[in-house]
């Protein structure tokens, strides 16, 4: 029986020994059997004939006659009649070719960057949306019009220094025509004699040489980024926050803050240059704004949040934090999808052109937000699950923002391995960094904007110089210096370093910068609305009408809102 | 203690940029990661705790 046992182990064991061999041998036999036989030698090609003007007279287009019947197939539409001819008496030449396509090349990319700058632009619906959602109804107005209204502040203190702040030395730019008038950056020499930009000098009200199509174009797509930090502040400060004094903090956000990092990272400015200047990987690099973005939103918000104190009720006497559950929860998660639409047009969009420069890696930049967002939401809702026994709606909300914000910095650098990780590990941050600022801070943020944007933010400027696996090729170099963005898992540990400079510029100065400013508008107009108006709602104190007049709000114990059935 | 808690916070971007004299690219890890450490230290500690001791549900 024994001898019997024996034998059926050995050959159950020789079976699987098989099975495991032929499973390996099967890819790889198909493999091989799939590779290309190498080609046979062949004699050199010969030299290629250079094209002349001649050839390009040479080439007729279709006749009139031929167009006026009509081209329902698009064969005779697009041809070498529709290429614009410099001198009509001389006819078309090689340098109108030479020079249309570059045209074409210019266009495409402004059309590129212009259609996913109105994409970003419509994410402040989705922050709107998100951000009321998160709040008590009797504050759904003023909470509503901090968002509708970062619009108009911000882009009008883009419009005024913001832009020539943080563009004003960006040139050249390749890719959207040179942006040649942008060449003027105050620069100090710092550290070993090396030139630190700190700031741009041309650009103010988009006048001058600034009145310029390619300028155009980039001041459209960097406002809306711009705008997308403003408004990360307005959810941390909510429910407790004049309207004037966010007005006033939202312009010094657009005017100073935000343009004087956004120059350090993309203006060629000096944490930019820590490659060149210091042989640290490519510098600091943040693709589509991380760090730029979110972080410095989120570094803005905990500033204003810890100035401005939390809600009434929020904490007991003790410290124990009280939840404050939001009016609108389908809201929220509606303003999610809105943001996540938004993202296509945020990172993709951030190789300013798809034609040249590599800049064909869109569709993997795509691929990558969307995967960390969706890893990000999952783990979210996992750990809510889990820990909590339900799978929390808010959380699994701001686990997909978590991941996407996370993914923003590192999304041109990484494969969608990487990606899945760090929307993954996001998602699990954000959840731990709540709780952390609720309880142990205990800094009142309704929304949750400083561990999505400030927490995840900091976590995808560090993922950069985690997972960048330097394989993408934007002309062959990056921030002036060639080759590739690679970062620690990858071969190239120095990347990190310049991340970590970074997080601790975006730490120490950002929000060092943002807590003075915010201390200098609550010294001089005061931050928080009274305990009058907070517990009435702000609707009706701050902006003079309910966001939902038809309905009695009430907040048991807390207070309520104006009780229009009385008057009636 | 505000004041500093926002010292602390700037001192921490020193160090980290300090970082760039550093010999060594793990050497430079740690000092960078310390600075950030640091930085963080005075907004969250130092700086947090001024604002706590007057918190209006300590009223």
């Amino acid at each position: 029986m024994l001898i019997r046992i024996n034998q059926a182990r050995h050959q159950l064991t020789f079976l699987i020994s098989v099975l495991l061999a032929g499973a390996w041998l099967l890819p790889v036999s198909l493999a091989l059997a799939q590779a290309p036989t190498p080609a046979a030698a062949s004699s050199p090609a010969p030299a290629p004939k250079p094209i002349t003007t001649a050839d390009i007279k040479s080439i007729s287009g279709p006749s009139a006659a031929d167009e006026a019947k009509g081209d329902p197939g698009g064969t005779i539409t697009g041809t070498v009649n529709d290429i614009p001819v410099t001198d009509t008496k001389v006819g078309l030449t090689l340098a109108d070719v030479v020079n249309t396509v570059g045209q074409n090349r210019i266009a495409i990319n402004l059309v590129w960057t212009l259609i996913t700058g109105y994409l970003v632009m419509f994410m402040q619906a989705g922050f709107a949306a998100v951000e009321t959602g998160l709040c008590r109804a009797k504050n759904a107005n003023h909470t509503f019009m901090m968002n509708f209204m970062v619009y108009g502040w911000g882009l009008f203190a883009y419009w005024v220094m913001g832009f020539a702040l943080q563009q004003g030395g960006c040139a050249p730019n390749t890719n959207l025509g040179g942006l040649s008038p942008l060449n003027s950056e105050f620069t100090i020499n710092f550290l070993g004699g090396k030139p630190w930009g700190l700031f741009g000098e041309k650009g103010f009200f988009l006048s001058g040489p600034a009145y310029d199509v390619g300028v155009m174009v980039m001041f459209l797509f960097q406002m809306v980024f711009m705008d997308t930090a403003t408004t990360i502040v307005t959810g941390a400060a909510a429910e407790r926050w004049k309207f004037l004094a966010f007005s006033i903090s939202t312009f010094f956000l657009g005017a100073i803050t935000y343009p004087l990092y956004g120059n350090w990272a993309w203006g060629g400015g000096w944490t930019s240059q820590l490659g060149a200047n210091y042989g640290l990987g490519h510098g600091y690099c943040d693709f589509a704004g991380s760090g730029v973005v979110h972080a410095v939103g989120g570094m803005t918000a905990l500033a204003v949040s810890m100035i401005i104190g939390p809600r009434i009720g929020k904490y007991t006497r003790d410290g124990k934090a009280n939840p404050m559950p939001g009016h609108d929860i389908t809201m929220v998660l509606l303003g999610c999808f809105i943001l996540a639409f938004g993202w296509f047009g945020f990172n993709p969009g951030s190789t300013l052109g798809a034609s040249g420069n590599g800049n064909l890696r869109i569709g993997s930049i795509a691929v990558n937000t969307m995967l960390a967002g969706c890893t990000g939401s999952i783990a979210s809702l996992l750990y809510m699950w889990i820990r909590f026994g339900k799978p929390d709606a808010s959380m699994a909300g701001n686990g997909l923002l978590a991941g996407l914000v996370a993914i923003t910095a590192p999304s041109g650098f990484v494969n969608t391995v990487g990606a899945a990780i760090i929307g993954f590990f996001a998602g699990m941050l954000v959840c731990l960094s709540v709780e952390f600022v609720e309880r142990v801070l205990r800094v009142d943020d309704p929304v949750g904007a400083i561990s999505v944007h400030g927490t995840c933010g900091l976590w995808g400027v560090i993922s950069v110089g985690l997972f960048a696996d330097g394989t993408s090729n934007y002309g062959g170099s990056w921030n002036g210096v060639n080759g590739s963005v690679t970062g620690l898992f990858y071969g190239d540990p120095s990347q990190l370093v310049a991340q970590l400079i970074g997080c601790a510029t975006l730490m120490g100065i950002v929000f060092t910068l943002s807590y003075v400013l915010n201390w200098l508008v609550d010294a001089i107009v005061g931050q928080r609305v009274g305990a009058q108006s907070e517990l009435e709602g702000l609707d009706l104190p701050e902006m003079g009408a309910l966001g939902y007049p038809e309905f009695q709000l009430v907040t048991a114990g807390l207070g309520r809102s104006l009780d229009v059935t009385a008057a009636d | 203690m505000k004041i500093v808690g926002l010292l602390v916070c700037v001192l921490g971007w020193l160090i980290a940029v300090m970082s760039v004299k550093v010999p060594g690219v793990y050497a430079q890890l740690l000092v960078a990661a310390a600075g950030f450490v640091v930085a963080a230290i005075g907004a969250l500690a130092i700086l947090n705790r001024a604002h706590l001791r007057d918190a209006i549900w300590k009223a």
